[in-house]
């Protein structure tokens, strides 16, 4: 188990190295002049050739490239040409909300869409199979962005004033200051004294509020969460009942399933102990593939939703042509992308010892 | 080439020293001067001094009648000299600012919200409500639903669907800007067949201005009938556009006879000649929505039989594209820096402009110069009717619409307003229900030192916090006295001096010199000052309305 | 052994098998209601794509401004159907008038020609290098595997929205763009799905008797380990139809799809989004279209899914 999962984290390094010089090249294909569009439409020619001087830009462009690449292999980041901090520093600052955002989407669509491909294929072609596959069809075809604005306006304007009222945007109340949590625990003062990984956890609201055991904080973030990750989560929940369906229902044809009923095992331990492992095998795929729709979904969500993640400025970023931004985010979207796809194939090896074996 | 001369003359200390009602005397006042003539520079500063304790005179090369306009514009605004030596010019000048002003900044949780405290030794009348939130929502929708739900005070652009249900909607009040800008469809005279002044002209008779307004622009916007915003100096109310009090049949039938005469009949297969439109897909002020009216145009000149291409462009290709003169036909527009003519005509049309309309014509930059060497205003305004009629007939561009939009507040908030040129002073405001006012706009303030910075949404947080000399008076946008409680000029306009208001106190509680005001120009004026630093360096509005940096980099 | 007759008779069975085959497919698919529901509404889609100058009531580029029966403010006004109790002295919309005051109607009836040719291409697109490299990679094993798939991931770990955004901000907005980078971006999906049936199926007795036996390659992969890479890729296909039409929309959300005035679903949802709560219809009625066609094919994914599963058959 081990050496294959080695062997896959030694596969994942070209596999960076490629996203890395992707990135770049895809970047300085984008026509336009990062000057113009940081600096706004009026900056002169002169501002903006000490622009290019100042930044590298007037520089070849595989030169460009090595000191990139020497740059982000040495870990810096490099600093934002639109807002001319360390890029890391706004990942550790912007990151958390979107891993927070995936995070309760994926949950989401995984509780509620496995169980819902669970009774769909066992109840075939019952009422409740037909419902569930509309839905699905339905929840697949609907724009993130329309579905986050009605969810918004049903809770947030209809049923204003009442207990199911949920807040349309943002992370937490107006306002609201909540201790982060090395502060309770009193490992650093505050933000300029505590290091980057502290802030980045400190800043996951709902993970703060545990270590501190904040109720109002938990609260605030919870109120704030649930929309966004339903509107996020919608189309992967029905991508994963759908799939859990057919594969269910593909592995309950299976001899050995008959084997298993003949030998006289209970429905339920026929279903949920023989079958539905065999048949997470493609769910789980489509489940470590989700996560790139999340982060697509999250990019229209979190501008519906007001939510300050990464989404939003990679976006603003690349149209902004804010080079040293949008490689860093997708290096650190891409490194997660590749750990999950990591754990996918670990768990393939778990799941079909035959593929560990090859 | 260093032409910077850093002058401390022994007579200024001695003049300082003498005014003995002066407690701060006994500091050195500052001074900066460079030689107008210096090989490389553009600019039009030649010296910024401090006269006394409370004094400061500024010597332009040339005459700017403008200058107040512009000192009152929030990238001048004024910043205690020793945090600007403390922090090296940016920095924590940017994330945590001092200033003069209502609020002082709280916290800023970078990506969710600004929060703002009321600064209780405040030197005018101090703020009404205790704390000031800044949130923000790309999304107009978005920022309506806030509103409605009640999680907010106050928001800023409300989609122009949305004016009405705002208006229909007890609980919520519209408050609407007029444009302090324009949107023009420009032509360049270089390219076929915008060569031809009779095409030019027919368009102009062509397009139906109204319709665009009416049918997609918010209320507050109205039709342009020459270039220049009906609120700013240099609007001539005289100089009636070319289709005045003509029907659209009228006009229609004008258009055609005049492209006919310009060798442009209709052809065999029913059209007469094809162009391409470009715009860039950005919503500003003056063109809330681009592609539907680019389709409206399309449209309307469709009837003429002028087949029209839409090609959309990334925002910066665009704008290089069309003041390099590469682009024929393309939707523009321009709103104000400073409610200035000169920041208007002059730009577009000027000696100093760019290709974007082709070759320039002295019937119109000539009356432009004159008009930028003159102090009377009456004297300017003839000679403005004079360049604004000569626009009008050669027709570089058609004008189209000044647009408007607003924002909305809580019924409730008391003394709540929307700002034409978008600078809304939350400490005039007042919530009955709580002590705190959360105001949600379009972005997130980008740095909160606004001498970097260009765009409105951080002026705004900026403006509670700092403080120019002068200021826009509500309503007329007159420059009034802020910091400066008064100034005067010489005849020949090119020597301000500006008298500060006595009793300011930044927030960390010392007292406003002339000192800081000449160190806040001096970083932004001297590009090889120590203190040159800013967000990203450019202090694009400096070089922008004052012509250029001292010390400008050398470019290869 | 004489090997020719054998090779005849082989062929000859398998000519047999094949016919068998489809017509046991459309047997299976008319028997199964979601199937025919979603054959229906594609079929009908089609119809309406190919009469859509026919069907449609008004020119779908022409605003309304001036026109008889036709009372301002004209942009966003809601539908009127004689009908239904309008005005019969109002021009009839029977979906309204959309923010360029152009019948929304005709122009969701022009539509389904941009969504049929965005989905079906960029998906068959899609399938066909998607499909081949995850045979290619699956079967061979080995160094090429992990070539195809390292580029596989590569692609996959930009998020697929960003990577199409750059693809079309590179090449220029516009519809064929649109269309190319929404292919792009969905091969790794069925290289990934079609390697994991491969690998699967691989291992499989029937695949080892037949590579002892001396078959070639080729034919393995294509006659008996494609067939059962199928299902899997059926209904990701079939999604991914949807999908496309989804990401157009979400594209042109971000002013990167059809050029204007193009009729195009997702565009015009996009568009008029600002006024979701104000014009409800300029939403709905394009959102319909939108989910209808996602719907058609879904509901046909899953009919031929089942048809499709020769263990079904057996049942």
């Amino acid at each position: 188990m081990s050496t294959f999962a080695l062997r896959r984290i030694a596969m994942t390094i070209p596999v960076l190295l490629g996203i890395l010089i992707v990135t770049f090249v895809m970047l300085r294909l984008i026509p336009g002049d990062p000057c113009r569009a940081v600096l706004g439409e009026r900056a002169t020619d002169e501002v903006c050739d000490a622009y290019a001087e100042r930044y590298g830009l007037n520089k070849p462009i595989t030169e460009q490239l090595i000191i990139y690449l020497g740059r982000t292999l040495r870990g810096d980041l490099d600093v934002s040409f639109r807002f001319s901090r360390p890029v890391a520093d706004l990942i550790v600052e912007r990151l958390p909300t979107t891993l927070e955002l995936a995070a309760s989407a994926l949950l989401f669509a995984t509780l509620a869409g496995i169980p819902l491909g669970i009774i769909s294929a066992y109840r075939h072609n019952s009422a409740i199979d037909v419902g569930t596959m509309m839905g699905a069809n339905l929840g697949v075809s609907m724009p993130v962005f329309w579905l986050g604005l009605m969810l918004a306006f049903f809770f947030g304007v209809v049923l204003k004033d009442t207990p199911f009222a949920l807040p349309p945007s943002g992370r937490l109340s107006a306002g609201a200051n909540y201790a982060p949590f090395y502060a309770v625990w009193g490992i650093a003062d505050s933000e300029a004294t505590a290091s980057s990984l502290l802030i980045f956890l400190s800043r996951l609201n709902i993970l703060n509020s545990l270590l501190t055991l904040n109720i109002t904080q938990l609260l605030d973030a919870l109120r704030h969460m649930i929309l966004p990750a339903m509107a996020v989560g919608t189309i992967p929940l029905a991508i994963i009942a759908r799939m859990m369906r057919s594969s269910l229902l593909e592995v309950l044809r299976m001899d050995y399933v008959r084997t298993a009923r003949a030998k006289g095992l209970s429905e339920y331990a026929v279903v949920l102990g023989h079958a539905v492992r065999n048949a997470l095998l493609p769910v789980v795929t489509v489940i470590g593939l989700s996560f790139g729709a999340l982060v697509s979904g999250a990019v229209l969500t979190e501008t519906v939703f007001g939510l300050s993640g990464v989404g939003r400025i990679l976006f603003d970023g690349i149209s902004a042509r804010d080079y040293t931004l949008v490689q860093g985010i997708t290096i650190v979207t891409a490194i997660s992308f590749v750990i999950i796809n990591l754990i996918v194939d670990v768990l393939y090896g778990y799941l079909d010892p035959r593929i560990r074996l090859e | 080439m260093r032409s910077v001369l850093r002058v401390m003359p022994l007579f200024v200390l001695l003049l300082a020293l003498s005014v003995a009602l002066v407690p701060a005397a006994a500091q050195d006042m500052m001074s900066y001067s460079t030689d107008c003539a210096a090989e490389g520079y553009t600019g039009t500063f030649q010296s910024v001094e401090a006269v006394d304790a409370m004094t400061v005179k500024f010597t332009l090369c040339s005459p700017d009648p403008a200058f107040p306009a512009k000192v009152a514009f929030s990238a001048f605004s004024i910043q205690p000299s020793e945090y600007l030596e403390a922090t090296g010019g940016g920095g924590d000048l940017i994330t945590s600012p001092i200033g003069t002003g209502p609020y002082k900044l709280e916290r800023w949780d970078q990506g969710n919200e600004m929060v703002l405290t009321r600064n209780e030794d405040y030197w005018g009348t101090p703020a009404i409500e205790p704390t000031v939130i800044f949130r923000w929502n790309a999304e107009a929708t978005a920022r309506l639903l806030e509103l409605q739900s009640g999680n907010i005070d106050g928001m800023d652009n409300p989609a122009q669907g949305d004016f009405a249900v705002i208006e229909a909607d007890p609980n919520l009040a519209l408050y609407l800007r007029s444009g302090t800008n324009v949107f023009y469809l420009g032509m360049n005279n270089r390219i076929a067949p915008f060569d031809s002044l009779e095409v030019r002209q027919a368009l102009a008779y062509a397009i139906d201005r109204e319709r665009i307004v009416a049918n997609f622009y918010p209320p507050g916007s109205s039709a342009a009938t020459q270039f220049m915003p009906p609120s700013i100096f240099g609007f001539t109310g005289e100089v009636k556009p070319l289709d005045d009090g003509m029907t659209v049949d009228e006009k229609l039938a004008k258009a055609a006879e005049l492209l006919d005469a310009a060798g442009y009949p209709v052809g065999d297969d029913g059209t007469r000649f094809t162009v391409t439109i470009n715009y860039r897909d950005v919503v500003r002020g003056y063109l809330p929505s681009p592609g539907v009216v680019a389709q409206d145009i399309q449209a309307q000149l469709a009837q003429l039989g002028i087949v029209v291409n839409i090609e959309v462009m990334e925002s910066g290709a665009f704008l290089d594209a069309s003041d390099a003169g590469q682009l024929a036909f393309y939707m523009l527009g321009w709103g104000a820096d400073y409610p200035d003519a000169t920041n208007f005509l002059d730009f577009h049309f000027g000696e100093g402009s760019s290709d974007q309309f082709g070759d320039k014509f002295p019937e119109i930059t000539e009356p432009l110069k004159q008009a930028a060497s003159l102090a009377d205003t009456g004297e300017r305004y003839q000679i403005y009717i004079q360049a604004n009629e000569a626009i009008r007939d050669l027709v570089p561009m058609i004008a189209i619409a000044h647009g408007g939009n607003g924002a909305a507040f809580q019924a409730r908030i008391a003394g709540a307003y929307a700002s034409d040129i978008g600078a809304e002073q939350f400490a005039l405001m007042e919530d009955p229900n709580d002590d705190n006012l959360v105001w949600m706009q379009n972005a997130e303030p980008i740095g909160l030192y606004c001498a970097d910075e260009t765009d409105g949404e951080t002026l705004r947080a900026c403006e509670q916090i700092n403080e120019s000399l002068l200021a826009y008076e509500v309503g007329t946008g007159r420059p009034i006295g802020r910091l400066a409680s008064d100034w005067s000029a010489s005849d020949d306009l090119t020597e301000w001096t500006f008298t500060l208001r006595e009793g300011v106190k930044f927030h960390d509680g010392s007292d406003l010199d002339a000192n800081d005001v000449v160190l806040s120009y001096v970083v932004q004026w001297d590009a090889a000052h120590p203190l040159h630093v800013g967000r990203d360096g450019n202090f694009t509005y400096f070089s922008g309305l004052f012509g250029g940096f001292m010390n400008p980099p050398a470019s290869e | 052994m004489d090997s020719v007759v054998s090779l005849e008779l082989s062929n000859q069975g398998k000519n047999q098998r094949t016919y068998n085959f489809w017509l046991e497919l459309l047997g299976n698919l008319r028997r199964n209601r979601s199937a025919v529901t979603g054959f229906i509404i594609i079929a009908l889609l089609v119809v309406i794509a190919i009469f859509a100058s026919v069907i449609a009531t008004h020119d779908p580029l022409l605003p309304m401004f001036g026109l008889p029966g036709e009372t301002p403010p004209l942009p966003r006004k809601a539908p009127c159907i004689h009908l239904l109790g309008c005005d019969v002295e109002e021009a009839q919309h029977l979906m309204g008038l959309d923010l360029n005051a152009r019948d929304l109607f005709s122009r969701v009836i022009f539509g389904s020609r941009t969504s049929l040719v965005v989905g079906v291409f960029s998906v068959s697109f899609a399938i066909t290098i998607g499909t081949l490299l995850g045979l290619i990679g699956g079967y061979a094993g080995g160094w090429i595997d992990n070539i195809i798939m390292r580029m596989m991931d590569v692609m996959l770990a930009f998020p697929s929205l960003l990577l199409a955004i750059t693809i079309v901000t590179i090449r220029g907005p516009g519809l064929e763009n649109a269309l190319l980078a929404i292919a792009i971006v969905s091969i790794p999906q069925y290289a990934r799905v079609t390697r994991s049936s491969v690998l699967k199926v691989k291992e499989e007795e029937f695949v080892t008797a037949e590579r002892s036996l001396g078959a070639e390659s080729w034919r393995i992969v294509f006659v008996h380990i494609l067939p059962h890479a199928l299902t899997p890729l059926i209904v990701q296909a079939t999604l991914g139809i949807g999908g496309a039409v989804l990401e157009a929309a979400g594209l042109a959300f971000l002013g990167l799809g059809a050029q204007p005035p193009t009729p195009e679903w997702g565009f015009m949802l996009s568009e008029a989004r600002a006024y979701i709560f104000t014009s409800p219809h300029l939403v709905f009625f394009p959102g319909i279209a939108i989910t209808l066609t996602v719907l058609g094919f879904n509901l046909l994914g899953d009919g031929l899914r089942d048809a499709l599963d020769p263990r079904l058959n057996r049942d």
